[in-house]
């Protein structure tokens, strides 16, 4: 399967999934439903802090576009393992946070995006440890997408 | 001796372009990046340096040309000349692979007619060097420099203290688990001062700078832990014998994730050799003494960032840098800078991920050995698109 298919295909998936969880559209509800605080019960340290450093990569203003490159590569191994954590930790709701509220749509909508979280890390470090290192960072900055589209639905400001 | 370091970066050049053309040829899968930055720089100056002609010191942070005289005299630049292009290239080459990166900008200066310093667009290079495996070769920052330290401000040059030093290396690097470790031999260039308050670069350097760091690298910190040696030597005609006296120096530079994303950088060298390493040649390497003795200067440096987040793509940064040498009497020149200075308070807001405006207030004190002293104010309105 191509590259692009694969992606329109995770594209539609998702959003079929989303769609699924319309009382969690908009961020301002996310506290007073509940749904928000309760899925920051599944989130990962490592996870946040590879993001912050990640992020803090973006704005530098002195290293070479090689290095920073490098450096982003690196923590995206990082990222992979955390993205590994989170997944399993997913899979295994609601029995590890069981005084959530959560309906059956939120926990499916919340497992798809862990999924994909991982899905598209390991497609980065595949693409870069066989060399495709333009298609790696391309892939990384899509990534980006992923995280923001879940913290909108499941994360407490 | 800097002509061996010019050639070595043509010969590493050449054979990159060689083999890229020979491998590009038998099909291999070579890539092939290009990128950059625009930045626009709005500077206002309450007390241009320059005088009649507009100097680099107006546009960047040069803290040995603060004036010692006040001026009523002010003036505004705008400037694109930090912009930069790179071309990054990486081929496979013996189950490893091979990058090469060249890097410009348009900061070169140039003598005008009467030998002044003088602005011109003229590309500068940047960076220049590969990378294979555990080795770098080519022109790039030099070791003893531990960029995670390096605070996001809008000036091109850095605070007072920054180890802003590019030049060429042969560097090896040891990977760990928890960081690594590098150990490089770079450009030598030595910079004396004579009692009659001159300064001179003889040319003559035959030994390279050894430079060894240590990086402890996690996710919330990086710290680091280099030290140089160097061969301060010159035997030019005018002195009349060889002369030469080994020194040192030690960095200590780290990043601290404190509290989400707010953050604290640092960097503190000292030495008797870290002479032209530190803040943009403001300091010589040590002084020529009577009985064509060297003597060293005793420096001390670094500076201190804070990083603070407002919001999800709005910050500040302030950073306070101090440089002071403990300048030998009656051997080193009483227009000799002693203590220097600065402080840069900035709010910066990123609007897109690879779009940043912001503006910037930088403050600038130096005080010679005579103890005539000098200070400068600088606002700078920047907006930074990387592509």
């Amino acid at each position: 399967m191509s590259t692009e298919k694969r992606i329109l295909i995770r594209g539609f998936t998702l959003w079929v999934l989303l769609s699924m969880a319309p009382q969690v559209t908009a961020g301002d509800d996310l506290q007073d439903s509940g749904s928000g605080a309760v899925l920051n019960v599944i989130h990962s340290d490592q996870l946040r802090a590879v993001m912050h450093r990640l992020d803090s990569l973006t704005h530098d203003r002195e290293r070479t576009a090689l290095e920073l490159q490098t450096l982003q590569l690196h923590h995206l191994e990082q990222l992979l393992q955390a993205a590994d954590d989170l997944l399993e930790r997913s899979e295994q709701l609601p029995d590890i946070a069981p005084d959530t509220d959560l309906t059956d749509e939120e926990v499916i909508t919340f497992r798809a995006m862990a999924s994909e979280l991982y899905e598209q890390t390991l497609y980065i470090n595949t693409r870069y440890r066989t060399g495709h290192v333009s298609e790696a960072l391309q892939a990384y900055k899509d990534l980006r997408k992923t995280c923001a589209a879940c913290h909108r639905l499941f994360r407490s400001p | 001796m800097n002509y061996p370091w010019r050639i070595s970066r043509c010969v590493v050049l050449a054979c990159v372009s060689a083999l890229w053309a020979t491998m590009a040829q038998a099909g291999h899968n070579i890539e092939l990046e290009l990128g950059g930055r625009l930045k626009l720089d709005l500077i206002h100056n309450d007390s241009p340096v320059s005088g009649e002609h507009l100097s680099r010191a107006d546009l960047a942070f040069s803290p040995r040309s603060i004036a010692l005289t006040s001026s009523t005299r002010s003036d505004s630049e705008l400037t694109a000349r930090e912009s930069r292009l790179w071309a990054l290239l990486r081929l496979p080459l013996l189950h490893r692979q091979l990058s090469a990166y060249a890097e410009i900008d348009f900061s070169e200066t140039e003598p005008d007619n009467l030998g002044r310093s003088r602005l011109s667009n003229i590309p500068r290079l940047r960076h220049a060097y590969a990378i294979f495996g555990p080795l770098t070769i080519g022109k790039t920052y030099t070791t003893f420099v531990n960029l995670s330290a390096y605070p996001e401000i809008n000036d091109g040059n850095g605070p007072l203290g920054t180890l802003n030093i590019r030049q060429d290396i042969v560097r090896y690097t040891h990977d760990f688990e928890w960081g690594h470790w590098q150990f490089s031999v770079e450009e030598p260039q030595t910079t004396l001062s004579t009692p009659a308050g001159s300064a001179f670069n003889p040319e003559d350097e035959t030994t390279p700078d050894l430079v060894t760091r240590l990086t402890w690298e996690g996710l919330d910190a990086n710290l680091s832990i280099a030290a140089m040696a160097r061969n301060i030597e010159a035997d030019s005609p005018g002195l009349g014998n060889r002369i030469d006296k080994w020194g040192g120096a030690l960095s200590v530079a780290g990043y601290w994730r404190l509290h989400d994303r707010d953050n604290l950088r640092m960097t503190l060298s000292w030495g008797n050799a870290l002479g032209r390493y530190v803040s943009f040649g403001s300091f010589t390497d040590g002084a020529l003494a009577p009985g064509r003795e060297i003597e060293f200067n005793d420096l001390v440096s670094g500076f201190v960032a804070y990083q603070h987040w407002w919001g999800k793509n709005l910050r500040s940064n302030v950073v306070i840098g101090l440089a002071h040498v403990d300048a030998a009497t009656g051997i080193v020149p009483a227009s000799a800078n002693e203590t220097m200075a600065s402080s840069h308070l900035n709010l910066l807001w990123s609007p897109l991920t690879d779009l940043t405006v912001g503006v910037e207030w930088l403050y600038g004190y130096r005080r010679q050995v005579d103890d005539r002293s000098g200070n400068m104010n600088r606002f700078q309105l920047t907006s930074i698109y990387k592509f």
